[in-house]
């Protein structure tokens, strides 16, 4: 019997590790989308008010951030100042793609962030301002979802870990 | 041309310049035989266009597989892409940074080299605001020609080896630039009779430092300061304010400014050096504001080039205070 319940406590607790993780994921992605926001609005003051070069702001970015967000930053910035010939909206992709997988980021954010390659640096301040702005605000929008998602679900996964657990014990008891 | 030690960025211009271009362009141009690259003056590209290499004052066109060929229909035609890529490697994928340049319809790359630049205007007022839909670029391959002065200096210094106003007339493309530059450099660093002195160089269209970022990739001397992309006007009124120059050096003037400011800077007792468009004495006395300049003997020495010997030729030499001819015969 003591075997019995050490076993269901270890597999309550175990379940419910399963729904915090699963949880969780909500939780990094409003994360990440903020620091996302934060890079990209770093990004546009390197561009719009010190006209820095882009592999040069790129570099700057990445020295004030980490984890995947850092890796993608640094990466752009050696594979435009390599001159191997790519257009930036290769190796923003190719960057982007590199890292996404292991974010918690969805297809969605992940498109609205591909966009971005498309109209980086490719014309005026004046444009790019703009260019800057329609994606920091549709970021801005998946960020409000993703509360939501959070709100809704970090609670329902780490209920339904518990409970699920619970339900096991309950058929082993 | 006699020259003791020439520098010809033609030679070099492969390592600089490849890197700018799209892989599939970069590819052909490495394929082109070694006399037309060592004699490359331009490579213009052209939206639906072929690719066109002007060596030695002929133009060449080339297939995909970067073979010389004469037939437009067989050529490489420039896309649009081509020219997107190009225009992104050349601003380092920044053209925001480069507004400045694309207002004046050129960008200087590293190295010194300057890239035309034409497309759609877009204007606000009376002033261009930006060049988009960017549809040509002619890329030039200049010349530093260190020592092309040699033969010119002593006619444009006195007794003393003092220097004298100098007014360099040329039509395009007879190496007023690459003269004026080479006089600023021995002007700067002395020559013979002449000691080193202060040179201010306001280079209003970058072709005679060839500044990348503000800092000169042409040899113009270790005393010379140069005012990058500024006007020419104001640069001199700069220059005299608060570099303290012996000698003035600047490029094509003609605006009834530059004037005022050349005549500000005899007063300051400052030489000027500069360059005129223009094929002789007579053409330059024909538009108004130089003959202005003529009239109240501003320059002591008018050097004419041409190409009655190629390129560079120096085709006489006036006294601007009594109009003698100081050469008996055009020399190179």
């Amino acid at each position: 019997m003591t075997l019995k319940l050490i076993l269901s406590a270890v597999i309550v607790i175990a379940s419910a590790m399963i729904g915090n993780i699963y949880s969780m994921k909500y939780a990094i992605r409003v994360a990440q989308l903020r620091r996302l926001q934060t890079a990209l609005q770093m990004l546009e003051t390197e561009v719009i008010y010190r006209y820095s070069p882009l592999p040069e702001a790129f570099k700057s970015v990445a020295l004030s951030m980490k984890g995947e967000i850092q890796c993608i930053m640094e990466d752009t910035a050696s594979m435009l100042s390599d001159r191997n010939g790519y257009t930036i909206d290769h190796v923003w992709e190719t960057a982007l793609k590199r890292y996404a997988k292991s974010m918690a980021l969805t297809s969605d954010d992940i498109g609205i962030l591909l966009n971005l390659g498309k109209t980086m640096g490719s014309s005026d301040a004046d444009n790019q301002i703009k260019y800057f702005e329609l994606i920091l605000n549709q970021i801005r929008e998946q960020e409000k979802s993703a509360e939501t998602e959070k709100a809704k679900n970090q609670r329902l996964y780490n209920n339904l870990g518990i409970l699920g657990g619970l339900g096991i014990a309950i058929l082993i008891l | 041309m006699m020259i003791g030690n020439e520098i010809n960025k033609r030679y070099g211009w492969k390592e600089s310049l490849l890197d700018f271009m799209p892989m599939n362009i970069r590819a052909m141009l490495n394929q082109i035989p070694s006399e037309l690259s060592d004699k490359m003056e331009e490579i213009r590209m052209r939206v639906n266009k072929p690719l066109m290499l002007i060596s030695a004052n002929r133009d060449y066109m080339l297939d995909e597989a970067g073979h010389i060929c004469s037939d437009p229909k067989q050529a490489y035609k420039v896309s649009k892409l081509d020219i997107d890529k190009t225009l992104q490697f050349m601003s380092e994928y920044s053209l925001y940074a480069i507004e400045e340049e694309l207002r004046n319809g050129y960008i200087t790359l590293a190295g010194g080299y300057r890239v035309g630049v034409v497309g759609k205007t877009v204007m606000a007022g009376s002033a261009i605001r930006t060049i988009k839909y960017i549809s040509g670029l002619n890329i030039r391959i200049g010349r530093e020609l260190i020592g092309v002065a040699d033969k010119v200096m002593r006619f444009i210094i006195d007794s003393d080896a003092k220097p004298l106003h100098t007014l360099v007339i040329s039509p395009p493309q007879c190496g007023k630039t690459t003269l004026l530059r080479d006089m600023a450099r021995q002007f700067s660093d002395g020559c013979g009779a002449c000691i080193p002195r202060k040179v201010v160089i306001v280079d209003e269209r970058s072709e005679l430092a060839g500044s990348y970022m503000g800092i000169a990739q042409n040899d113009v001397g270790i005393r010379t300061d140069v005012l990058d992309a500024c006007p020419k006007a104001a640069g001199i009124m700069m220059a005299i304010r608060a570099m303290s120059p012996d000698v003035i050096v600047t490029d094509e003037i003609g605006r009834q400014e530059d004037v005022y400011a050349i005549e500000e800077a005899l007063n300051s007792g400052i030489i000027v050096v500069a360059s005129a468009h223009g094929k002789d004495i007579n053409d330059i006395s024909n538009r108004p504001i130089l003959k202005q300049l003529m009239d109240k003997r501003i320059f002591q020495r008018y050097v004419i080039l041409g190409r009655s010997l190629g390129t560079g030729t120096i085709e006489s030499i006036y006294d601007g205070y009594n109009g003698n001819a100081l050469l008996a015969k055009p020399m190179r």
